[in-house]
């Protein structure tokens, strides 16, 4: 009999889960403890795969990395695969990439704020939040072709220009969204119901969450003010846009209520980045020759870091000099959360469970690859 | 301590060489040294090269209220088959979920 036999167990598919995982727990009085996690199901062998391909498909299939947020896949390996050619991109590529990263961004957070408001029992803020994802997704969808695996940021630059209409329609649902945000604040993110149950429900401190390894706006929520974004090395190109990191309440401390606060902003600052990058967009192409068609890449290794939705996502890839990468491993966000879930699920209730697996905004499809 | 060979490795970007059994060390001092300050782990990985594998870690330099600075260096392991790799997770906890997968992909053990 395992050690860990006398725990109840629930998944790996269970409607309070937010993904494919199991999670095991005592539960006194309500509440759960010695919480274990198991992960792994859904396990695709999505490197493998990637290194049995040639380079132009790599990135297409890093793209399926997180369903929810493809490009930034795309976007980590795109730029590994550039470091190893030495290639820049040009301008406008760089800025459209900005402009489709923070797109994603915001349908990614508005999807984790409509399921924590789902969990919290605002049904409205639920519809508004989907409604508004429906937007995004369908402005993604006439620029790229596609709603959610975007196949949009190759090596050399991006896959498509700006289509006719996307950039006033960007314009256009970038401004309503301000407003939808003040409905969603006004219902929901400092209604006394909301905050009674979120704060100091599911906490992290600022050390607990550096020396776990978590990154994205559940570090940010804890005043931890690291973001791939606000790189000093610049890499991505915000560096002009003056980004500077979302952070909560400044108490060193987030709880569900802080991540909730913290989405809420990165939705505003995201929709504020993209009317300015659109604003002020390079002429020129979108593309650097030197990767087109079927391309090879010199002998080496390299390092590709994007700021995805739920935190750092890192692209290692390393070549010989063949048609295929000799290794490409990312480092991807939900990992590290999977790893502090046990400490911060210890002493919640069954009925909070979801609403604070909500708020984390862990992919066990991401962290199974 | 090879001061100067990691702040050559730094301005160059290349692999900082480690002995396994001064991996701890150097992690330790990396990570405490003010001048450096490499409290993120940005990545492990490992890649199989010459019979050997090379256990790399990008480490990246943090300020007091985890903004990320400038300065990068990657530090590299070189370690047969049967090799016990030393633990990080004294240094960089967050390491663990790392090394799991290296263990999972080449058959390596961490050491604590």
């Amino acid at each position: 009999m395992s050690a860990t036999a006398h725990l109840d167990w629930i998944g790996p598919y269970d409607s309070r889960l937010n993904g494919a995982f199991r999670l095991g727990f005592e539960v006194d009085g309500g509440r759960m403890y010695g919480v274990e996690v198991q992960t792994g199901f859904s396990s695709r062998g999505l490197e493998g795969a990637i290194e049995q391909r040639d380079w132009s498909m790599t990135v297409a299939l890093a793209g399926r990395l997180d369903p929810d947020a493809s490009f930034f896949g795309e976007w980590a390996s795109s730029l590994a695969i550039e470091s190893l050619m030495k290639i820049d991109i040009p301008p406008r590529a760089r800025a459209l990439r900005i402009a489709a990263a923070e797109l994603s961004r915001i349908s990614s957070h508005l999807r984790c704020l409509a399921m924590m408001a789902r969990e919290a029992g605002s049904l409205p803020v639920y519809h508004y939040c989907l409604r508004n994802r429906e937007r995004f997704l369908d402005l993604l969808e006439n620029w790229t072709g596609s709603r959610f695996n975007l196949h949009f940021c190759r090596p050399g630059g991006v896959a498509r220009d700006l289509t006719d209409g996307v950039l006033e329609k960007a314009v256009q649902e970038c401004e309503s969204i301000v407003a939808r945000v003040r409905e969603i604040n006004d219902l929901m993110t400092y209604s006394a119901v909301f905050m009674e149950r979120t704060r100091r429900l599911a906490s992290l401190d600022r050390a607990e969450c550096q020396q776990a390894g978590i990154t994205g706006p559940m570090a940010r929520a804890c005043d931890v003010l690291l973001d791939a974004r606000a790189d000093p090395l610049g890499k991505l190109g915000y560096k002009d846009l003056e980004f500077a990191p979302a952070q909560g309440r400044g108490q060193g401390r987030g709880d569900v209520h802080d991540r909730f606060v913290l989405r809420v902003r990165e939705v505003l600052q995201s929709a504020e980045l993209v009317r300015s990058v659109l604003a002020d967009l390079p002429e020129g192409s979108s593309w650097n020759e030197r990767a087109r068609g079927k391309f090879l890449v010199p002998s080496g290794e390299a390092l590709g870091v994007v700021e995805s939705p739920r935190g750092m996502l890192a692209c290692y890839c390393a070549s010989e000099g063949k048609s295929t990468p000799a290794r490409m491993h990312f480092r991807v966000p939900s990992s590290a959360g999977f790893g502090v879930l046990p400490s911060l699920l210890e002493g919640v209730t069954l009925q909070d469970l979801s609403l604070v697996l909500h708020s984390l905004d862990l992919s066990a499809v991401e962290a199974d690859r | 301590m090879q001061l100067e060979e990691i702040r050559r490795s730094i301005r160059s970007g290349q692999p900082h060489p480690v002995e396994p059994e001064q991996l701890v060390a150097t992690a330790r001092f990396l990570a405490s040294c003010e001048e450096f300050r490499f409290l993120l782990l940005q990545h492990l990985t490992c890649v199989r090269s010459k019979g050997e594998w090379r256990i790399l870690y990008w480490l990246r330099g943090q300020g007091a209220r985890g903004e990320l600075l400038p300065q990068t260096l990657t530090l590299e392991v070189d370690v047969s088959d049967d090799a016990r790799v030393p633990s990080v997770q004294a240094v960089w906890p967050g390491g663990a979920q790392h090394e799991k997968e290296i263990a999972v992909r080449s058959g390596l053990e961490f050491s604590a």
